[in-house]
């Protein structure tokens, strides 16, 4: 057994052999393509997207059938269970209505304090499908139907239907765009705590992301977070509205070393479920 | 003559079709199906199973074809994945001309080989250098992501081999 020499001379001087290193010198030019297009995509990656979006929407609904099926199966055991839980928890949670009504008068209060269409009349909104996920073990993104033709730009903030933050319009192509959660690694903003006003960040983290959350850090030192509160946008740097909700905190730990400590938030806004999304396309910067 | 070239057509259209049906799967229905936070990719199986049948450079063109499918709903890569599927199709398809018997064994080699690099390759442009990541994240993701994505490499190499056994031009030896 060994290589034979002649053929292999005679291999690599084919024309199918040239054809495909130039082949390959041109994907690697798109390489370095994309990296210059920051943001706007390049006009490659722009003409495949425009071309395969219409064909992604309905690959997304053929594909939601065949995700009913993933879901069930692996549901269904779950949800059997879930459900005898949750009659118990009824009839427990009907007793703490009765005895809670003060809690929930402020609840309601709060809800209409970021009730969004009725605070933010300054919001431009841009309704959007989601027509695929991300089905990276990476990232956290999906792919909207509508682009810049739309009145979509890079850096746009997405948020549901409750006002509650999504993502950023990390790449907009004609008529699509990715969106990156809040959830992904790459994502850091300037986040504030409702109840006692105080600054911190708010940013992606990959160990979190696997589980669906992010975390608030650079907490001031006297800091004191409950599990519940409130994060929201500070709309400083003006690539967010202010005062848009990220989520609540589920629990507080403390850094490597203890120096200072960062809070674990579960985001708002339902990412795995989500069918449409709102793009902020436009807003008035508040100092 | 004529009768190859319709053989080949059909055969060729078989090979995309069948990779298309299990990505499409990967995006829709495996992703449900999580071990340790992280579900499989099969374009790795699915570029071994064509190049181990088809040789070097056919390996490579339907490599780059593979690359560009994966990377659609992913953000960002593109030309990553192109070429390094492309580039994996060839080596694997040229190496295995003269070497390896053409059986399960070898495809779960090389899709456990080529899950390593493409993985490491994305972790480290990707993540780690630009220090999105650290390198737990490769023990938490990187690993169990390369070792079930290897895993899954039958259901894409049997019905690629079935096509390969009725349409091809020579018995293989599994």
């Amino acid at each position: 057994m060994g290589l034979r020499g002649a053929e292999m001379k005679k291999f690599f001087g084919s024309r199918a052999f040239v054809l495909l290193g130039v082949v390959l010198s041109l994907i690697i030019a798109m390489s370095v393509l994309s990296v210059v297009f920051e943001g706007t995509a390049s006009p490659v990656t722009n003409a495949l997207g425009t071309v395969a979006s219409p064909f992604r929407a309905v690959v997304s609904r053929i594909g939601g059938f065949f995700s009913g099926i993933g879901s069930y199966i692996n549901d269904f055991e779950e949800l059997k269970a879930e459900n005898s839980m949750l009659r118990v928890k009824i009839a427990e949670m009907e007793e703490q209505v009765r005895r809670s009504q003060q809690a929930l008068e402020e609840n309601e209060r709060l809800r209409e304090l970021l009730e969004l269409s009725e605070r933010r009349r300054d919001f431009t909104f841009v309704m959007a499908e989601i027509v695929s996920r991300d089905s990276s073990n990476w990232e956290s993104s999906f792919t909207i139907g509508k682009g810049s033709v739309h009145g979509i730009d890079a850096h746009d903030c997405v948020v549901d239907e409750e006002g509650n933050l999504v993502g950023i319009v990390s790449e907009v192509g004609t008529n699509w765009a990715v969106v990156t959660t809040v959830i992904d690694s790459s994502t850091e903003l300037g986040a504030l705590i409702y109840r006692t006003r105080e600054a911190a960040v708010a940013e992606g983290d990959f160990t979190l992301m696997g589980k669906g959350k992010l975390k608030v850090t650079y907490l001031p030192e006297d800091t004191v977070l409950m599990n519940g509160d409130l994060i929201l946008t500070s709309g400083v740097g003006g690539v967010y509205p202010k005062e848009l909700v990220i989520g609540s905190v589920t629990e507080v730990e403390i850094v490597e070393g203890g120096a200072g400590s960062y809070a674990v938030v579960q985001p708002e806004a339902e990412l795995d479920r989500l069918t449409q999304v709102f793009v902020i396309s436009s807003f008035d910067i508040e100092e | 003559m004529e009768g190859r070239r319709y053989l080949d057509l059909l055969k060729w259209s078989l090979y995309v079709i069948n990779a298309v049906m299990i990505l499409f799967l990967q995006d829709y229905l495996f992703v449900h199906f999580k071990i340790f936070g992280v579900h499989p990719m099969f374009a790795a199986a699915v570029v071994s199973s064509v190049a181990l049948f088809e040789g070097a450079l056919p390996g490579a063109v339907f490599g780059m074809f593979i690359g560009f499918v994966h990377a659609l709903p992913i953000n960002g890569g593109e030309g990553y994945f192109a070429f390094v599927y492309a580039a994996s199709g060839f080596i694997c398809g040229a190496v295995c001309e003269y070497m390896f018997g053409k059986r399960l064994v070898t495809v779960l080699l090389w899709s456990f080989i080529i899950n390593v690099v493409v993985t490491l390759g994305y972790f480290f442009f990707y993540f780690f250098i630009p220090g999105k990541a650290g390198g737990m994240a490769l023990v938490s993701t990187g690993i169990p992501e390369m070792i079930y994505s290897s895993a899954v490499t039958p259901i894409a190499y049997f019905p690629i081999r079935e096509v390969a056994r009725r349409l091809g031009t020579e018995e293989d030896e599994g």
